[in-house]
Parts: C-alpha cells; sequence; structure tokens
C-alpha cells in the first residue's frame, strides 16, 4: 500500500485539527495507491475512540472501483490497534486499517480479523 | 480475565488486576462495592500501566535516558520498565522522601535528584523541568501531562471494570496525576452514562504521597475538572481509620464475623472533617 506525501500531510493536518480527539476518515485507494483522503467526523468526540461518521455517498466509492481503508489518528500512542480499535473493528474487519501516531509522528496500516492484528506494508 | 501459567517478562503481567467485592463494608445489602487490586501489579502500584505505556508511546531507543518528577510509585514502576528495555531513568523527588522509596529505587537502577522539600511534589515538577531544559539528553515523560497515562486507563484499567462489571453507578479513585479519573472515568462513562466520577483528596496540607489536593497549587494538565462529578476530602486520620476497618471487617474469619465498627469507640472516621463536593 501507498500512501503519497501530499495525502500523508493530509492526514496529519486533520489530526492536529481534531485534538485533542481522535481525527478519522476514509482513504481510497485504486491499484494498491492512496488517490483520495476523505476526512470524517468523529461523532465519538473521544481521545481514546472514534466512530466515523460520513456522508452516505462516500461509501459508494468502491463502485467506483476503488479500494476504501479506514484511518484515524491517535493522539499520543504508537499507530498500533489498540483494545478499543480491535474490540470496535466492526465492519472493517479484514480490510485495510490507517492509523497514525501525533506522539511519533508514524502512519501504519494493518489488517484486525477475528481480534487478530497483521501488520500490511506501507510505503 | 484469567492470566496464563506463565509470563515471558513482568511486563505481561502488568494489569488485568482482580476487582474483589466487599460485603462487609456495604452499608446496604443492595449496595455492591468493590476493590480493584491494583497492588498486584508487578511493583505493587497501579503506576506499573501508566509508566509501560508512556514509555511505549513514546518508541524509545535502547539506552534512552528517562527523567521523571515522582514521589514514589510512577519512579518504582518506570524503574521496572527501563531496567527491563533498556534505559536509563533518574527520579526527581523530594528530599523528604522515605528512605523505602530511594531504596527500592536505587535497587531497580534508578539516579535520585533531590529537590526541596518544603516544595512537595510541585518542587520535584519545577526541578525536574528545569533539569530537563537544561539537559537535552533527557527525555521527560512527564506523567501529569502525558496522554498515554489517562489512556492506559481508559484501555486497561476502566476497560477491566467495565467487563467485569454488569452496572457501576460511582467510581472513586485517588486524584494524583487525574490520569485514573480521567481514563477509567471516561471508559466507565460511555459503558454506564449515569456513574458518578468522584476523586478521593487529601485534605488542604495533609501529605500523602502520591496523592494531592488541588487547593495545594499544581492542577495537572490532563486533568479536567469538569469532568469529576464529586471531590471527597479525606484527612490522614480518616485513612488510616478507614484502612483498619478495611482490614477488620473484609480480612477476618467468615465463622466469627467482626463487631461493627459503630460499636466500636473511636474506630468510625471523624464525620467533621469528609466534605463533598459537587458543581450547581
Amino acid at each position: 500500500m501507498v500512501v503519497p506525501a501530499a495525502l500523508r500531510r493530509a492526514l496529519e493536518e486533520h489530526a492536529r485539527a481534531e485534538l485533542p480527539n481522535e481525527a478519522c476518515g476514509l482513504l481510497a485507494f485504486r491499484d494498491g495507491v492512496a488517490e483520495r483522503y476523505i476526512p470524517a467526523r468523529n461523532a465519538a468526540a473521544s481521545p481514546y475512540r472514534f466512530e466515523l461518521e460520513t456522508e452516505p455517498e462516500n461509501w459508494f466509492l468502491e463502485d467506483d472501483g476503488y479500494e476504501l481503508a479506514v484511518f484515524h489518528s491517535h493522539v499520543s500512542s504508537a499507530p498500533r490497534p489498540s483494545r478499543t480499535d480491535v474490540e470496535n473493528i466492526g465492519l472493517w474487519q479484514g480490510r485495510p486499517y490507517l492509523i497514525l501516531s501525533l506522539g511519533t509522528g508514524e502512519l501504519a496500516a494493518w489488517q484486525i480479523a477475528d481480534g487478530e492484528i497483521s501488520p500490511l506494508e506501507l510505503s | 480475565m484469567t492470566r496464563a501459567a506463565t509470563a515471558a517478562s513482568l511486563l505481561d503481567l502488568v494489569g488485568n488486576t482482580p476487582l474483589v467485592e466487599l460485603p462487609r463494608l456495604s452499608p446496604k445489602p443492595e449496595v455492591k462495592l468493590y476493590a480493584k487490586l491494583e497492588g498486584q501489579n508487578p511493583t505493587g502500584s497501579i503506576k506499573d500501566r501508566v509508566a509501560l505505556a508512556m514509555t511505549e508511546a513514546a518508541e524509545l531507543e535502547p539506552g534512552a535516558e528517562l527523567l521523571e518528577p515522582t514521589s514514589g510509585n510512577t519512579g518504582i514502576s518506570l524503574a521496572l520498565v527501563a531496567r527491563l528495555k533498556g534505559y536509563r531513568l533518574t527520579c526527581v523527588m523530594p528530599e523528604n522522601v522515605t528512605e523505602e522509596r530511594r531504596r527500592l529505587l536505587r535497587l531497580y537502577g534508578a539516579e535520585i535528584v533531590e529537590s526541596p522539600g518544603e516544595e512537595g511534589s510541585n518542587g520535584a515538577v519545577r526541578v525536574a523541568q528545569e533539569l530537563a531544559e537544561r539537559e537535552p539528553r533527557y527525555q521527560m515523560l512527564f506523567q501529569y501531562a502525558n496522554e498515554a497515562n489517562p489512556a492506559a486507563h481508559y484501555e486497561g484499567t476502566g476497560a477491566e471494570i467495565a467487563e467485569a462489571l454488569d452496572r457501576v453507578d460511582v467510581l472513586v479513585a485517588g486524584l494524583g496525576t487525574g490520569g485514573t479519573l480521567m481514563g477509567a472515568g471516561a471508559r466507565l462513562r460511555e459503558a454506564f452514562p449515569e456513574i458518578v466520577i468522584a476523586a478521593a483528596e487529601p485534605l488542604p496540607g495533609d501529605p500523602v504521597m502520591g496523592l494531592r489536593s488541588l487547593e495545594d497549587g499544581y492542577v495537572p494538565p490532563i486533568l479536567d475538572v469538569s469532568k469529576l462529578d464529586r471531590k471527597v476530602l479525606v484527612s490522614n486520620a480518616e485513612a488510616v481509620v478507614s484502612l483498619r476497618e478495611l482490614l477488620h471487617e473484609e480480612a477476618s474469619s467468615p465463622e466469627s464475623p467482626p463487631a461493627r465498627s459503630s460499636t466500636s469507640p473511636g474506630s468510625s472516621p471523624p464525620s467533621s472533617t469528609r466534605a463533598w463536593w459537587s458543581p450547581s
């Protein structure tokens, strides 16, 4: 998976803008390369978890050939799924799951399925 | 939650502490009191959670030099983590801290820098901040302002309680950095929206290691007082008497239940020192 520098900056800007809460959004990938970032609203408004809210039409991007990944920020902790992230995986089970740590500036990608966390290669 | 029979590291034993019911201390049968036994963390305090969370969030390199203002428990916890992960730790603490704490820290390999005893933990914070500014080799995780502190309690302490109990009406925790109240409080409020979050503070001027009265000055940045529903001021005398009551009531043989403390002269905490605060 590739997230170009411009989109990484967009993720960081959104994450900082949402402080002290976690930011969240959708990344639209085509052939493994992120082409768009759609910032969403964190309905939980919490520094510990997120509930992604976005316009309904964004869910239909997959019909246009995109693969959707969910993104959220960690206010300070490492870019690794927390216990809460795993518990709340919901419909993102088995799908790309990206986390940015504002503590370290690192962006990481994962897949969470049946309570197991697997890293995805990200560049 | 049960633990595995063996652990690869002491750090794997941080958290997932037991909850024990205290039926004899309950004022009425329909009121259930529970204590979370944080003393069962590896170094014997809840701060093991915070030390592990802060160091993991910082993603430190081996050999990193840590500096922390601490009255004891956080220093002890950080000292264990530092020793196991290959960091060096210097603790700043008031010069009048007990010798037992100093020995324990040195046993774990920590260095100690003293701050003026009369300034208490506020002085330790000041000295540590000055030292960190002068010496760039130090990394100060700073439990008072580190978001990994309440996050550890959100993910750990609070989540464990929410998982264990079907209902929680009140959470009472000591106010030190505010991490437990903020983090565990937030997690429990999600599960039980009507919960009352109550902070136990020492009476202003009554010294209690690791806890603070907000009246004494420093308000930790991670503490949001608006998230507290109640504040209970506890005197040293009340704390000692209540501890004796706890041991007397809950740590005796079931065949010979103890006399109720109300029948024992002098064993009830002086009610005039209790104070309740709630926002209007």
